[in-house]
Formats: C-alpha cells, structure tokens, sequence
C-alpha cells in the first residue's frame, strides 16, 4: 500500500490532477482507500493498481482527449478481445468445448466468448454421461449478435440435447421433450464479473510473488 | 407524449411528459421523465426526475434522484437522492441527502449537502455544508459562512465580502488538500497544498506547502511543514 502523499511524491503529480481523474472516472473511487492512522484518517492505494495507472495517464493525456483515455484504461467488455490462453485461465470454459470451436491462435470478442460460456455452462449442467450435445453453428455466427432479449434454450430429447436461440416465445408440441432456458443477457453479465473478479485476483497473486 | 399541467391545487401520476409545469400546489406520484420542468409555488415529487431543465421558483421536494442538465431554483429546493447536473444555479435554501456530482455550481444562498459533492467548478455567495467529501476543481468562496468536512481541489479561493458578520459566521474545513490555495478567511485544521497564500483571519493548526507559501501578518498557523 501506498499513502497519498508518498504517491504525489513519486508520480510529480498535485491534490488537483489526482482528485480531477477520479472525477473524470479515469481512476475508480475503489483505489481511493481510507484508513485510521494515528493522526486520523489516511488515503492509501495499491501500488500495483494506482502507479501503472498514472503513469498511463501522464503518458497518454496530452495526445488523447479524455473520452478516448476514459476507453483506454476502462475498456467495456463490448470492446475487449481475448486470445484462446486467457479463456484457460478463467476456468469456466469446457476445455474440449473450446478445442473443439475455435483455433488455438484465434481471437474472439465478447460474443463469442459469452456463447462459448453458455455452452461450457450448459455442458457442466449435464451430468449424465451419455447426453450428447448438438451445436451446429460456428462460433463466427455471434460475432455480431444482439444478445438483448435471446434466450438460449437446451432441448433435451432422450439422449441429444439440442442448442436453440429464440427471442420471444418457444414453442414445442413435443411432450416427451424437457427444456432448459438461459438467459443470455444474464450470462453477459455473469461473465463480465467473472472476469473482473480473476483480473483482480491475478493482480493479488502477482502482488504476492 | 402529453404536457402535465397544475394549475391551482392537483396530483398527478409519474411518467414520460413532453413538458411539465406547476403554477400553485402540484404533487407527482412516480417518478417523471421530461425535457423540462418549470413552474412556481409548491412541487413536491414522490419519486425521480430526469430532465434537461428544472426551473423552479417557490418550494420544490423531490423525494428521489434528479438528473437534470441544468437546473435553476429560486426558493427552497429539497432533494432527497443522488444529484447530477450540468449546470446548477441554486438560489435560497437547498439540502441534498444524497451524493451531488456535476460541472458547474453556482450558489446564491444556503446550500447543505449530506453526503459527498463532486463538480468541477463550484461559487458559492451565501454559506455552504457538506458533510461529506468536496472534490472540485476550482472552488470560490466569496462568503464567511462555510463549512466542510474535506476538501480536495485543483484551485481554491475564498474572498471575504466586503459586508460580513464575523461573530456568527463560521468558516470551517478539516481538512484541505489542494493545488493551490488563496483565503482571506479560513479556520482549518489541515491545509495541505502546494502554492498557500493565507491572510490574517486564517487560522491553521497543521500546514504542509511544497511551493510557494505567503502568510500576512496576523494569521495563525501553529506548525508548518516544507515538503
């Protein structure tokens, strides 16, 4: 942990600039950390997070306007690009799942990765051995998807399951059939958390090295 | 989209209004989406308010959050949530419970905030409380009555009014952390900053400049830190 004072000593930087960055959401309220001392109350940071951060900033901030750093350092998960490495790292993907989808060099964007998410979610909720999973798209068909409002359903018919999208109703006459559905809006947002979650626990881990 | 219009005493349900204006007593159950909302006498809203302009003179409540580009009220302004604005110009008695983040502040009167403020240019003529954090780029006090808990700033200047009651104002900040700071009047117990320019009715318990310090005669700083 670093002090405020300790950091604006080590950086070059003023009360003004660090306060007007927290203002302007280039440095999230979270790393601004009170805590009791002797004389008070004190704000530390984290020095792995706040240091590369500003140095960022002092770097970009005179060729870049403040929309396009607020992009930089925040970027939304629409925006993020992830090789087939990382995907490992999160632990929630069905390993054979993406073996079996995508190229070992590949980059997918967020939706893709979302629909790999669903199905490895819908691989994990099958626990019988014997259930033979159907999905006859390509990733490359979600590139550009609009997940707002699509469900995902998994249809299990004796020992196939099928994947289908739908965005209003489903209708099946076949009683003989279960349905499961996820929402995929949903699944956005529990994998948007998931990621940030292992970016902050992978940042403790190097911090403890 | 319809107008809602209160002439004289009326209720009416929250919604989606091209316009809304009050002349009297008007109370708005839900919250209300409009590009503007205008009018004098009593408004009290039980709910959120989003719009591009709250004009408003007399009294107004707003029992939720209000998101406005600008907002001009003459009166008592009371709102119970978070505020955003553009442009804010307030003038007479405002309380804010909740957090208030926008661009421009103008304060003509009284102004009480309860939780944290964060704007990047705010005057006040009048007197100011925030009970939370003031986080402001550049702050003009050109009044004796203030009181804040803790300031962080790019540029603060307080200017005593030529007319002023010195026995009853009060004057206080905790704690100040800013780039640079000019005061004719000020009671604080920290002031950490890097250019400090303080007159004789300052009174500093714990001082740290890394710049350029000026103190005139008659001011009170118990200790002083070079940084």
């Amino acid at each position: 942990m670093i002090s405020k004072k300790e950091l604006l000593k080590i950086t070059g930087i003023s009360y003004g600039q660090l306060y007007r960055w927290k203002r302007e959401g280039l440095i999230p309220e979270e790393w601004f950390q009170k805590i009791s001392v002797s004389t008070g109350q004190e704000t530390f940071f984290e020095e792995t997070h706040i240091l590369p951060r500003i140095q960022k900033i002092l770097e970009l901030k005179d060729s870049h306007s403040l929309e396009e750093l607020k992009k930089i350092l925040n970027p939304e998960i629409h925006e993020m690009a992830f090789t087939i490495r990382q995907l490992y790292q999160y632990d929630v993907f069905d390993t054979k799942l993406i073996k079996q989808l995508v190229d070992d060099e590949a980059i997918l964007n967020s939706n893709e990765v979302v629909i790999l998410y669903a199905l490895s979610k819908v691989k994990r909720d099958i626990t019988k051995s014997f259930f033979k999973l159907h999905f006859d798209l390509s990733l490359k068909d979600f590139t550009n998807f609009y997940f707002d409002n699509t469900k995902m359903a998994l249809i299990n018919e004796r020992r196939d399951g099928y994947i289908v999208f739908y965005n209003d109703e489903l209708l099946i006459s076949d009683k003989n059939v279960t349905v499961t559905v996820y929402d995929l809006s949903l699944l956005r947002s529990e994998m948007l958390a998931i990621i940030k979650m292992n970016s902050y626990a992978r940042k403790e881990e190097y911090q403890y090295d | 989209m319809t107008e809602l219009k209160i002439i004289g005493f009326g209720s009416s349900q929250g919604g989606a209004y091209q316009q809304v204006e009050i002349a009297g007593c008007g109370e708005i159950n839900g919250n209300v989406t409009t590009p503007k909302l205008s009018g004098s006498g009593t408004l009290k809203v039980n709910g959120s308010v989003d719009t591009t302009e709250l004009a408003f003179s007399g009294a107004c409540t707003i029992n939720g959050d209000t998101i406005a580009n600008k907002i001009d009220t003459a009166g008592s302004l009371q709102i119970k949530g978070r505020t955003t604005f553009d442009e804010a110009v307030l003038d007479g008695a405002t309380t804010i419970q909740q957090n208030v983040k926008g661009s421009t502040l103008h304060v003509n009167g009284s102004l009480k905030v309860e939780q944290n403020i964060a704007v990047e240019t705010m005057t006040v003529n009048g007197g100011v409380t925030v009970l939370g954090e003031t986080s402001v780029g550049t702050l003009t006090l050109k009044t004796v009555n203030f009181h804040f808990n803790e300031i962080h700033a790019d540029i603060i200047t307080i200017k005593k009014p030529f007319f002023c009651v010195f026995k009853k104002s009060n004057h206080k900040v905790d704690i100040i952390e800013c780039t640079s700071i000019h005061a004719e009047i000020l009671h604080c117990k920290v002031l950490s900053a890097r250019d400090v320019k303080l007159s004789k009715n300052c009174y500093v318990e714990h001082l740290e400049y890394s710049g350029k310090l000026e103190i005139e005669q008659g001011a009170t700083i118990k200790e002083i830190i070079k940084l």
